[in-house]
C-alpha cells in the first residue's frame, strides 16, 4: 500500500454542517426554551432587586457594604437615615461557614458509612429517615433549635469558651451565651447536613469498583481503599454538595431569626449573643419598613442574591477544576 | 509453604470447580477460554471475590472456607496482584503508586520510598518515577503495574495477563523482564495467559480451566 503525501490545507478541521429532522428541531427548541427560561428569571430577579435598591447604592455608595449603621430617618427629620449591610453581611458568612464546618466531615462520614460498612437493611433505613430530615419545613427546625438545641447549646459554649476562650473567636466580652452565632451554625449544620450527605454518598457510590479492587489486591485494608480511591474521586462530589449546603446556610431566614440575636454590629465572637444574617434581617424589618427602608431591604437582598451567585459559580468552578485534576 | 484452592469459585450462578495446590518457588501457568474463571481465581485468591464452596489456605493457614465461616480480609494475605488492565491510580504518580502496597502493610515512608525506587529499577522503569500514571504509555504502564505488584513483597503474586496490552517487540522485553523477577520470587506465583508461549517461557506447570 502506498501512502499518497497530504498537504496542511488537507487536514484542516472540516466545519459539519448537519440537517436535522422536525422532531429534533422541536425538542432542540424546547429545551433551549427551558434552559433559557431559567436563565431569564434569574436575570428578571436581579434587574428588579438592582431597580428598586439602585437609589440607596446610589445615596450611600461603598459605604452600604461598610457600615454597620441601619437606621430609618427620625420622623421629626433630626437624624437621616442610615442603611449599611456590613454586620449582617459578615454574620450571613460567619454562621454559614459555622455550619458548613460542623456539617461536612459529619456528611463525610454518614456517607462512607452508608456506601461501604453499613448492611443493606440499615442502608435504606438511614437513607429514608435522611430524605425525611431533609424535607423538614424551617420553621420547624427554627422551634426545635430554639426551645431543645439552644438550653443544651449553651452549655457546650460555656465549655468553649471555659477551655477555649484564649482564642479571639471564642472569647466573649458579655457572658450571654443564648442566641448566638455558634447556635444558629449548629442549628443550621443539622440542617444542610442531609443535603451535602445525599450528594456526596451519590458521588461516592460511583467511585470506580475496579480501582477499589485494585487497591484490595495490593492488600490493603477497606479505610485504604477509600483513602485512596473512594476520597480522590468523590472531591468535586463534596465540594458541589457542600456548596450546595453554604447556599443553603446563606440564605436560610426563619430558623435563624428564632435562635440569632439580631445586633447590627460586626461580630467574630462566634459565642457572643450578637450577630443576623441578611436573610433574617430583611424578614424581621420588611414589615415595618416605610418606602425608603423598603428599597434598603431590596439593596440587601441584591447583595445576598449575589454573595450566593458568587458561592454558586465558585462551586461550579472548583467542581470543574478537580474533575479535570481527577 | 504452599498455596491450596479446593472447591468451587465463581461469581453469580456461574460456578467452576477447583482443585489446585502450588508450592513456594513454582509458577503455575492458567490457561482457558475467554469467561471460563481465570480472573475470578486470581480474584478468589487474593480476597476481593469469596470462594462458593471449599477453602483456601496458605502455608497452613485457612484464608477462605465457606463451611466453616472463614474469611481473611485482603489485608490479612499477603498477595499482589497484577490486573489484566493494569488498574494503576491515575491521580498518583508512578513512585506513589509502587509504594501503595508497602504504605498499605504499614512501611515508613522512606523505606517504601527506597523499595519502589529499585523495584522500577528492577523492571527498567526508574525514569518514570516522577511521572503521573495516567500520562504513561502501555509498555511503561505494564513495567509499573508489574513493580508495584512485586513491590509489595507478597508470599503470593497473581499475574492476569500481564503482557496482554503491549506490542510485540515490548512484550519480548517484558517477557525476559518478568522472567528474571519469577526466577528470583521465593513465594508463590500464578500467570494466566492466552499466549502459549507466556505460558511456556514462564509457567513451570500449566493448569487448563474449563
Amino acid at each position: 500500500m502506498k501512502l499518497l503525501p497530504v498537504s496542511d490545507t488537507e487536514v484542516s478541521p472540516r466545519i459539519l454542517k448537519v440537517s436535522r429532522g422536525t422532531a429534533d428541531k422541536v425538542f432542540r427548541g424546547v429545551v433551549l426554551a427551558g434552559a433559557m427560561f431559567s436563565v431569564a428569571v434569574l436575570g428578571l430577579i436581579c434587574a428588579f432587586l438592582l431597580y428598586r435598591g439602585f437609589e440607596i447604592f446610589k445615596d450611600f455608595g461603598f459605604s452600604f457594604f461598610t457600615s454597620s449603621r441601619w437606621e430609618a430617618a427620625a420622623d421629626d427629620g433630626s437624624s437621616p437615615a442610615h442603611y449599611g449591610v456590613a454586620a449582617m453581611l459578615v454574620g450571613s458568612i460567619v454562621v454559614a461557614t459555622i455550619a458548613v464546618v460542623l456539617a461536612v466531615p459529619f456528611a463525610m462520614s454518614v456517607a462512607l458509612y452508608l456506601e461501604y460498612y453499613a448492611p443493606q437493611f440499615l442502608k435504606r433505613t438511614l437513607v429514608s429517615i435522611l430524605d425525611l430530615v431533609a424535607s423538614i419545613p424551617s420553621v420547624i427546625w427554627g422551634i426545635w433549635g430554639y426551645t431543645i438545641l439552644m438550653p443544651h447549646a449553651m452549655g457546650w459554649s460555656k465549655t468553649l469558651n471555659h477551655w477555649l476562650g484564649w482564642i479571639p473567636i471564642f472569647k466573649v466580652p458579655v457572658p450571654i451565651f443564648e442566641r448566638s452565632p455558634f447556635i444558629a451554625g449548629t442549628l443550621l449544620a443539622m440542617m444542610i447536613l442531609p443535603i451535602i450527605t445525599s450528594v456526596t454518598r451519590e458521588v461516592y457510590s460511583q467511585a470506580p469498583r475496579d480501582q477499589v479492587d485494585a487497591a484490595y489486591g495490593l492488600g490493603s485494608t477497606k479505610w485504604g481503599a477509600i483513602k485512596t480511591v473512594v476520597l480522590p474521586f468523590g472531591k468535586s462530589g463534596l465540594v458541589g454538595g457542600t456548596m450546595l449546603g453554604l447556599g443553603r446556610a446563606l440564605g436560610e431566614t426563619i430558623a435563624v431569626y428564632l435562635v440569632l440575636n439580631l445586633v447590627f454590629k460586626v461580630n467574630f465572637h462566634i459565642l457572643a449573643s450578637v450577630g443576623g444574617n441578611v436573610a433574617s434581617m430583611i424578614a424581621t424589618k420588611f414589615g415595618e419598613a416605610g418606602p425608603y427602608e423598603l428599597k434598603a431591604l431590596m439593596a440587601a437582598g441584591l447583595v445576598l442574591f449575589l454573595l450566593t451567585l458568587g458561592v454558586n459559580f465558585l462551586a461550579s468552578a472548583i467542581v470543574n477544576r478537580s474533575k479535570k485534576i481527577a | 509453604m504452599s498455596l491450596s484452592v479446593v472447591g468451587h469459585i465463581g461469581k453469580g450462578t456461574h460456578t467452576i470447580p477447583i482443585d489446585v495446590t502450588v508450592e513456594a518457588g513454582e509458577v503455575l501457568g492458567i490457561a482457558g477460554r475467554n469467561g471460563v474463571g481465570k480472573t475470578t481465581l486470581m480474584e478468589t485468591i487474593a480476597g476481593i471475590v469469596p470462594l462458593l464452596s471449599g477453602s483456601l489456605s496458605f502455608d497452613g493457614v485457612t484464608w477462605d472456607d465457606a463451611s466453616q465461616k472463614v474469611w481473611k480480609s485482603p489485608e490479612q494475605r499477603r498477595c499482589a496482584v497484577v490486573f489484566q488492565d493494569l488498574r494503576l491510580f491515575p491521580h498518583m504518580s508512578v513512585l506513589q503508586n509502587v509504594m501503595f502496597g508497602l504504605r498499605s502493610r504499614g512501611i515508613s515512608k522512606n523505606e517504601a520510598q527506597s523499595t519502589a525506587r529499585m523495584k522500577l529499577d528492577l523492571v527498567s522503569a526508574e525514569h518514570l518515577v516522577h511521572r503521573k500514571a495516567m500520562g504513561l504509555s502501555g509498555g511503561e504502564a505494564q513495567r509499573v503495574a508489574l513493580a508495584r505488584a512485586i513491590a509489595a513483597e507478597p508470599d503470593v503474586l497473581l499475574l492476569d495477563e500481564p503482557l496482554s496490552a503491549i506490542d510485540a517487540g515490548s512484550r519480548e522485553q517484558l517477557r525476559s523482564v518478568l522472567a528474571d523477577v519469577l526466577s528470583a520470587f521465593p513465594g508463590v506465583a500464578l500467570l494466566v495467559s492466552h499466549d502459549a508461549k507466556d505460558l511456556t517461557s514462564l509457567a513451570t506447570r500449566t493448569l487448563t480451566l474449563g
